[in-house]
């Protein structure tokens, strides 16, 4: 019979959280308040992004202590990877949640190899409107949703007549 | 002709919240998931998909919906 219980199984976790309310230059810091909770809880770090700066998809509300809700439409994103017994990791996730800087934080079981394509991914190809009529093919290109940046914007005049000027020069 | 799962072709094992740009190859304009049907990918992967696209949109990577 396996000894191992249910409480004391190692597994795989990640924590995504959501920094904002703090100056840019005191992200990394809570960064590693946030490492040094995981990590002092006696988990093994397998992998980790630092907080990359992200405008967000919708405006998150958090309660302040004074009782009034701060928004944010912006935060940094950053993530964890870790090994930890299954009965710690729910202090830690407490731990995470408590702190003031962190906006919101997502804790995942997950596997120990990496999933995160990140730039590796297969390239996005531009593709032409969302139509409902034609036949959707996420291979050659798809609908983006209306957050995401136009990959390119039309150019202005101006900036068409400096580009021709450039050209005339260079001829 | 068949359509081929997109993360088949690409190898890709395992969908990750995190990697929002695949994501939004399967997502309308309204930000709504598009139907296996028209995308083509497999079941495992539809499930995936659905758990990986909640999961960004609580971390507000993608929205609930859109315009």
């Amino acid at each position: 019979m396996n000894d191992t219980t249910r409480e004391d199984r190692v597994n795989v976790y990640e924590i995504g959280y959501l920094i904002a309310g703090v100056p840019e230059e005191a992200v990394q810091g809570e960064a590693d308040r946030v490492r040094g909770a995981i990590v002092g809880a006696g988990a093994e770090v397998i992998g980790e992004e630092a907080p990359r700066h992200e405008r967000l998809a919708y405006t998150i509300r958090k309660k302040t202590v004074a009782g009034s809700y701060d928004k944010h439409d912006e935060a940094h994103f950053g993530w964890i990877k870790f090994e930890l017994a299954s009965d710690k990791v729910e202090a830690v996730k407490k731990t995470v949640e408590a702190m003031d800087s962190v906006l919101r934080m997502l804790l995942i079981t997950t596997v120990k190899e990496s999933t995160y394509l990140g730039k590796h991914a297969p390239a996005v190809v531009a593709a032409p409107a969302y139509s409902s009529r034609k036949t959707f093919s996420p291979v050659e290109g798809q609908a983006i949703v209306a957050e995401a940046a136009p990959a390119a914007a039309p150019a202005t005049v101006e900036e068409m007549d400096k580009s021709i000027d450039e050209m005339v020069k260079e001829a | 002709m068949k359509k081929q799962c997109y993360f088949n072709q690409h190898n890709i094992k395992h969908v990750d919240y995190k990697d929002t740009e695949i994501l939004r190859k399967f997502i309308n304009p309204h930000g709504r998931m598009i139907s296996r049907k028209r995308s083509g990918i497999t079941a495992k992967y539809q499930r995936q998909l659905a758990t990986a696209v909640k999961r960004a949109r609580f971390m507000a990577l993608l929205p609930y919906v859109a315009k």
